[in-house]
């Protein structure tokens, strides 16, 4: 300690070494520390070990189905300053929704997603016959539903079914959007569409179980391959049995696409995109984006129809050339093809679907994901859109169109080999109408309207043993054609199949206090 | 002269024979001085000239040169007047290279000197041995009055010739005794001495029939001890050894005081090597041959024996270098058996009386006695400051200021603590553990922890795996011990007591930079307040608190070891060998709670050695014991390297166990801020509270002072190392941030940033108390006036301002500490499992129980137990540090896929799967932290599967019991383990650290009857 104790025995010189020392030493630590802490030199060198932790994430068979089936169509804020013609307004907004479950059921029943004591959960009704299906009928005017179903076995042609529709005729929301019920997940992604002015996209997500849940957000937008941050933050908290919203149109604006992924921390949670689009002051549609399956090489989106309006949206994981084709009943066209960079959304202009298309087809070198955003012009400037999602193959998978609602189904062979397939209809009250079997050559599709089925038909099971055929329901409403109006919305098929859910299991050494 | 040869030696002759007195003396030519010289030639000046002051002249004067510099002799001579004639003295220097000892020097000299027929006697003298002006007039004197006598020698004086040495010695129990305290005032106490058995060669008058008839001394002695085997020669042969106490010699002793090497080069005073070995080794030399060669083997056991026994007693009085020496002894004796053999002969054949007929020269028993006594009154007298009485009263006002500032400090962050976590803290009287979701509750008993934190083996995963003992569980042992062997309590008493002792331990280390009062307090209290914000005490991280209390007192003791410490103003700074052990005990605990410091500890121990004034040896003493304490974890990650062990070393008890916090990523220095102090990785400082904006402040606060400190000239090396200490931890705290340690449902939990941050805010604080300045009071005895300056007054006011800010700090960190909004909240421990299976675990200790909590629908965690609580002797950081590299472990896995199943279902195999491992009993935790409808659905799947039998249920969960085996044959496989714990390298490992620990404690110790208290 004591430096001042040596007296200094060369003088000058010693003084000048040991402040020279000094001042050499400060800057040296100053430095270090500076390069350090500041500008933290290999940014990229980060252990990136953890990836065997994916090992303690089983897939296991479970008995147990819930759904969550979405509320009606709602428009994000209801601003009611201004003059009243000026103002955001709903309209004459409508919503139905039908619940089905099928095979061995033991228990069936729909409740709100709000933890109500007063609350009895409706039960479906059972089948009529022998070979009917449980069913039930509602609205979600007063928010989304839960759709649970317990079964006895987990077998192929067991499962739940559930869709929701909403529709107007006036207002901002003129159109019609559907969308069937969604299985919750700790991790799911949406490819979504164009974040320009005038387009709100409201993800919501809904918490089922009993503990509350954090969400992280990830997005990507069209700019580059890099994560977007979102100005509402990236973070999202679900309280127990609850809901959360956040719009991303306005926290990551200016994209041509964004492809956004959420990561529940502790409970799967259930989410949707309510997206509404205004052209200034006229409406420009509305429709619910749905989660998106897993990216493949070849994607196939069916339910587009001629004269449609389709924007495909892709997102491979690598630098790619995507080939996009157009399915009609009588073989595939191309309509585009493009190289696509990795991480970032691009969004593809395919124009006007031609005569005797049923579906999209998108083949990329390195696996993607992509989604159609599919529009129609109705009278006076109304123009209505959907969003499409690729198809999965299943070896028994359903659509239920909800009351008022109907629709054609659209069926492409992605396989190989010819692929025979039954039909299988239902009335809404559950009750066996009709079969039909359908061969359908190799790369063939078809179009098969619902009334074709039966008059009374609402529910249609397909069971495809070779599991290659996608299909989806392309739905109508009534009031909104006679308006005039552009309505145009589908239904995904869902599958009945055994279902298995992802369970983390974790050593703790906090299990017992 | 000539010119060849030795030109410094020749240069020093010729300087002393022109400054000679002119006096006429007396020139005895019976009589040839002989003078060894090496390089040193710092006294040969002084002896040369009182050689030529001489009252009796002897006729030939020769120096022996033993540096071979000196190729032919040098002849020269000094003209004296006597009377009317003119006397000569003659002057050789002789070639004496390749010596072995002093007299073997001597021996080598005489070959080439030419000396008269008329000498008849040599007078021996080491360069460093000034005779007084009598000394040889004396011995020839003695030398007529006593014509047997064979070898005269003369007092033995220190260089001021005012203290004793010795004067002879006698014979003792084989080995001399002089019956002298070394250093005592020469007051003619022992001059009537005469017979003696020993005499010095330095300044002895050896008559060459002497040399004639016992053949000179043996080399192989060495200077230390060749005089005393010659002595015993003489007086074993028939000869008298006279001591002449008239005859003085005032002798320097410089090799055997270490300031000349073995070489013969000269050492500063300062940098005094330390002689034990070869002083040890000439008395080991002596007694073995002085004993017959029969009782050799024997009597090497037994010295083997006393090695251990003299070692300790070395350690206790803190001399480590001389315990070394003492244990290399027995090792010395048996390498040089052979000339040991032919030293023994030679006294055996020259013997001719046995010593018990020399009752004379003989030592008693009441003599030694008396001398012992006196040694310790002389040396009790001497290590004692005597400091009067006003400067006493001074440092007692000052330690008692002192004492109670801290201790009211103490108390303050204890009563803070306490007061937070009031609840907790009366449960802890009730014997409840302390838990918080980071840190995992326990119910083990101590011999359960002595298990785990001594076998490398993994006692919570699934049924165990082989991984060495996470480190920290040493620690918590220890506290164990002193609440009686509780572990539950001990956990209790480490949080609360880590609150007064990590203010008393900054409180210790800031006193080593400053002397002011408030800089000490408001900087220790300010290192309280870093851990509370910091969340240490709301989340139990007591691996974390134990860091906190002794990595501030272990660099105190290491500065105290090496005496760069400031002190109160009559009592001066040394080196301590006892700081050092100190030191060294204190860095156990806090490698042991987070081997991650390791890494910065190594590279500022480095510049500490080569920063600190002197004493580098002692500081070397301090990293071994923590070596040997973390020796399983270090060894297993060296050898498991590419596997990804390294990774445990980032990893700590809290970071393993709970649900910690943060994924590795490139963190910068705001975002380990961020993350230390619980704001988040990505700091938004407009987002964040007053008091969290005002916590980052203070570090700027504190950055700033840093800097300034390395401009303070009178600080330049402790501001640099401090400096070290501070870059280094930060830099261990973004790498800690990089790493992963522990895997986590979605991804991994990164090292913890805590050690290193803690580390760069105790080099921060540190350098604060450096600007501080040395703020010494000093002593004053005679108050006059207030003379104070204006420069010291502007001194005071900026220590009062500094304190002021500190004091701010203070609050800023424990307002920010108290409010910070945190889930991790501190909890005593609960009831635990079911006292029926409690009950069923005690049996065996191969019994096992899953435990099993559904955090949701689609979470699931589980534990295997074997203990009432979730453990945390069974938290294994190395076993995360394996999952996270991709090591898995089946019986784990297998564990974690039937707690998966059962969540989602009834699943008979599941149930199949846990009997199988050999799990007695599954109990599903209710617990209020998870979803009560998952519990709710688990309990029913588990219920339905078959193979269970629910036997306890109540709110706080279910207990089932396995039935698909036999009770009797249920348990786990426990051959593994067995095999692991019954390794040789665990029982060398537990002998290494307990004889380490021990020898270190021994040094450690305080000694009684020199108890500083005023440098505290």
């Amino acid at each position: 300690m004591s430096d001042t104790r040596r007296p200094s025995r060369t003088g000058k010189a010693m003084i000048a070494g040991k402040a020279a020392f000094a001042a050499v030493s400060a800057a040296a630590l100053i430095g270090v520390m500076a390069v350090a802490g500041v500008c933290r030199p290999w940014s990229s060198l980060v252990d990136d070990a953890g990836a065997g932790a994916s090992t303690s994430s089983f897939s296991v068979s479970t008995e147990q189905i819930e759904q969550y089936c979405a509320g009606r169509m709602a428009l994000a804020d209801m601003n009611t300053y201004g003059d009243s013609e000026f103002q955001t307004s709903a309209g004459d907004i409508a919503s139905s929704a039908r619940y089905a479950a099928f095979g061995s059921v033991y228990l069936a029943q729909v409740e709100p997603n709000v933890q109500d004591a007063d609350v009895t959960p409706e039960q479906l009704d059972e089948a009529p016959g022998d070979d009917g299906v449980m069913t039930l009928d509602g609205v979600v005017d007063d928010g989304p539903r839960l759709f649970d179903a317990g079964l006895t076995e987990s077998e192929d042609g067991t499962g739940a079914s559930g869709s929701t529709a909403s529709w107007a005729t006036e207002g901002d929301l003129r159109g019609l959007s559907a969308a069937s019920c969604v299985v919750p997940s700790l991790n799911q992604s949406f490819l979504l569409p164009a974040t320009r002015s005038g387009v709100t996209q409201e993800l919501i997500v809904a918490n089922s179980s009993d503990i509350a849940t954090a969400v992280t957000l990830q997005v990507w937008g069209s700019s580059d391959g890099e994560p977007v941050s979102l100005t509402t933050g990236n973070t999202l908290t679900v309280e127990a049995h609850g809901e959360n919203s956040v719009d991303l149109a306005a926290g990551a604006s200016g994209h041509d696409g964004l492809f956004v992924t959420l990561d529940s921390d502790d409970t799967p949670v259930s989410a949707v995109v309510r997206i509404v689009a205004m052209d200034g002051l006229d409406p420009a549609g509305s429709d619910y984006a749905l989660p998106i399956g897993a990216a493949e090489r070849r994607l196939t989106l069916p339910s587009v129809n001629a004269g449609d309006e389709v924007r495909l949206l892709v997102r491979p994981e690598r630098d790619s050339d995507v080939t996009v084709s157009w399915i009609t009943t009588r073989g595939t066209t191309q309509a585009v093809e493009q190289s696509v960079e990795a991480g970032k959304v691009t969004s593809l202009d395919l124009g006007e679907a031609p005569d005797r298309v049923v579906g999209v087809r998108v083949d990329s070198e390195a696996p993607a994901h992509a989604s159609a955003y599919v529009r129609r012009t109705g009278d006076g400037g109304q123009s209505d859109f959907m969003m499409v999602n690729p198809g999965t193959p299943a070896a028994s998978a359903a659509v239920v169109l909800p009351s008022g609602i109907d629709g054609e189904l659209t069926l492409h062979n992605t396989g190989e080999q010819t692929a025979e397939a039954t039909i299988h209809a239902y009335a809404a009250d559950g009750e066996h109408l009709a079969d039909r079997d359908m061969t359908l050559d190799a790369g063939a599709s078809a179009r098969v309207p619902m009334d074709d089925l039966d008059g009374d038909a609402a529910i249609a099971v397909l069971d495809d043993p070779h599991q290659t055929i996608v299909w989806g329901a392309r739905v109508t409403n009534g009031d909104v054609e006679d308006a005039g109006l552009a309505g145009v919305a589908n239904l995904p098929s869902t599958a009945l199949t055994p279902l298995r859910a992802t369970v983390l299991s974790e050593p703790s050494r906090a299990v017992v206090r | 002269m000539t010119s060849t040869g030795n030109s410094d030696i020749q240069h020093i002759l010729a300087e002393q024979a022109a400054a000679m007195p002119l006096g006429e003396r007396v020139i005895d030519h019976s009589v040839a001085a002989v003078i060894t010289v090496e390089e040193d030639l710092r006294f040969f000046g002084d002896t040369v000239s009182a050689v030529l002051g001489q009252s009796v002249l002897p006729g030939t004067v020769v120096v022996a040169d033993c540096t071979g510099r000196t190729g032919q002799p040098v002849h020269s001579e000094i003209t004296v007047p006597q009377g009317d004639a003119r006397g000569t003295v003659g002057i050789q220097i002789v070639r004496a290279a390749g010596a072995r000892s002093f007299f073997d020097a001597v021996t080598k000299g005489m070959k080439y000197a030419r000396l008269e027929r008329s000498v008849t006697a040599l007078w021996t003298l080491h360069d460093d041995s000034r005779p007084a002006p009598t000394c040889l007039e004396a011995l020839l004197e003695a030398r007529r009055n006593t014509p047997t006598a064979s070898l005269l020698g003369s007092k033995q004086l220190d260089w001021s010739g005012r203290n004793l040495h010795n004067v002879g010695s006698y014979a003792g129990k084989h080995h001399l005794e002089s019956l002298v305290v070394d250093g005592e005032p020469d007051q003619e106490q022992y001059d009537g001495r005469r017979d003696v058995f020993a005499v010095s060669l330095a300044g002895a008058l050896v008559p060459l029939h002497t040399i004639r008839t016992f053949g000179g001394t043996d080399p192989w002695f060495g200077s230390f001890a060749e005089a005393d085997d010659l002595c015993r020669r003489i007086c074993l042969g028939g000869g008298r050894v006279v001591v002449v106490p008239t005859a003085e010699v005032a002798h320097r002793r410089a090799r055997f005081e270490g300031i000349r090497t073995h070489d013969g080069e000269p050492l500063e005073d300062d940098d005094a090597a330390n002689t034990a070995l070869g002083a040890l080794d000439a008395q080991q030399r002596f007694y073995y041959t002085d004993v017959r060669m029969l009782w050799w083997p024997l009597l090497w056991l037994w010295r083997l024996i006393r090695s251990v026994v003299m070692a300790v007693v070395r350690l206790s009085r803190k001399q480590p270098y001389e315990a070394l020496c003492e244990l290399a002894l027995p090792w010395r004796a048996l390498a040089s058996v052979s000339p040991a053999v032919k030293a023994r002969r030679r006294v055996v054949r020259q013997g001719k009386v046995p010593l018990s007929r020399l009752g004379v020269l003989t030592a008693n028993r009441q003599q030694i006695a008396q001398w012992h006594d006196r040694s310790q009154a002389f040396h009790d007298q001497r290590d004692t400051v005597v400091l009067n009485p006003l400067a006493r009263a001074h440092l007692l006002r000052r330690t008692i200021c002192r004492w109670t500032i801290v201790l009211c400090a103490a108390l303050l962050a204890l009563g803070m603590v306490v007061g937070m976590h009031w609840s907790v803290f009366r449960a802890a009287f009730g014997g409840a553990s302390m838990t918080s979701p980071l840190w995992a509750s326990t119910s083990a008993g101590f011999s359960e922890l002595v298990e785990s934190a001594t076998s490398s083996w993994a006692f919570g995963a699934g049924t165990g795996t082989p991984a060495p003992a996470t480190p920290w569980l040493l620690v918590l042992m220890a506290a164990s011990v002193c609440t009686g062997g509780h572990v539950a309590a001990a956990t209790a008493l480490m949080l609360f007591a880590a609150a007064p002792l990590s203010v008393l331990s900054f409180w210790a280390l800031a006193g080593v930079f400053t002397r002011s009062d408030a800089v000490r307090i408001t900087s220790s209290l300010l290192w309280f307040a870093l851990s509370l914000a910091m969340g240490l005490y709301a989340s139990c991280n007591l691996s974390m608190l134990t860091v906190m209390v002794f990595l501030p007192a272990a660099f105190a003791f290491a500065f105290r070891a090496v005496g760069m410490y400031r002190t109160e103003d009559p009592v001066r700074p040394h080196a301590s060998v006892q700081s050092a052990a100190a030191s060294a005990l204190c860095f156990i605990p806090v490698l042991a709670s987070e081997p991650q410091l390791l890494l910065p500890l190594v590279v500022a121990f480095l510049t500490f050695v080569i920063f600190v004034r002197g004493h580098r040896a002692t500081l070397l003493l301090i990293p071994l014991p923590a070596a040997i304490v973390l020796a399983p974890t270090l060894l297993n990650v060296i050898r498991r390297f590419p596997d990804g062990a390294w990774r445990q070393l980032f990893g700590d008890i809290a970071t393993s166990s709970g649900s910690a916090a943060g994924d590795p990523g490139s963190l910068s220095l705001l975002g380990v801020l961020g993350r230390a102090f619980g704001m988040g990785d990505v700091l938004r400082l407009g987002a964040l509270s007053p008091l969290g904006l005002a916590a980052l402040c203070v570090c700027a606060v504190l950055a700033v002072l840093a800097v300034v400190s390395l401009a303070l000239p009178f600080a330049l090396r402790a501001s640099r190392m401090m400096w070290v200490v501070m870059v280094t931890g930060t830099v261990t705290a973004l790498v800690s941030s990089r790493i992963a340690v522990s895997p986590r449902t979605d991804g991994a939990v990164a090292g913890t940033v805590l050690p290193g941050v803690a580390m760069g805010v105790l080099g921060l604080l540190s350098c604060a108390c450096i600007v501080a300045g040395m703020a010494v009071k000093r002593f004053a005895p005679l108050r006059e006036g207030d003379p104070m300056g204006a420069r010291a007054k502007a001194v005071v006011v900026g220590r009062a301002a500094l304190a002021a800010v500190l004091a701010l700090g203070v609050c800023a960190w424990s307002g920010y500490g108290i409010t910070r909004h945190d889930d991790e909240r501190l909890a005593a421990s609960g009831e635990g499992l079911p006292m029926v299976a409690v009950d069923y675990l005690e049996q065996d200790p191969a019994h096992r129980i899953l435990a099993l909590s559904a955090r949701s629908d689609r979470h699931v965690m589980y534990a295997s137990m074997r203990t009432g609580s979730g453990d945390l002797i069974d938290v294994s950081v190395p076993w995360q540090a394996q999952r996270v590299s991709g090591i898995h472990n089946e019986s784990d896995d297998l564990l974690a896929s039937a707690a998966a199943r059962l969540l989602v279902g009834a699943d008979a195999q599941a149930i199949s799967d846990i009997a199988s491992l050999g799990f007695g009993g599954i109990y599903v935790s209710a617990d209020t932290a998870g979803s009560e409808r998952a519990s709710e659905r688990l309990t029913a799947n588990i219920m339905s599967s078959g193979g269970v039998q629910s036997v306890a249920g109540d709110d706080a969960g279910t207990y089932f019991r396995l039935t698909l085996i036999d009770p009797l044959t249920q348990g786990i496989d426990m051959t593994h383990q067995h095999e692991i714990q019954s390794s040789v390298w665990r029982r060398i490992w537990l002998w290494c650290m307990a004889v380490v620990i021990v020898l270190y404690c021994v040094v450690a110790w305080p000694r009684a009857h020199r108890y500083d208290w005023e440098e505290a």
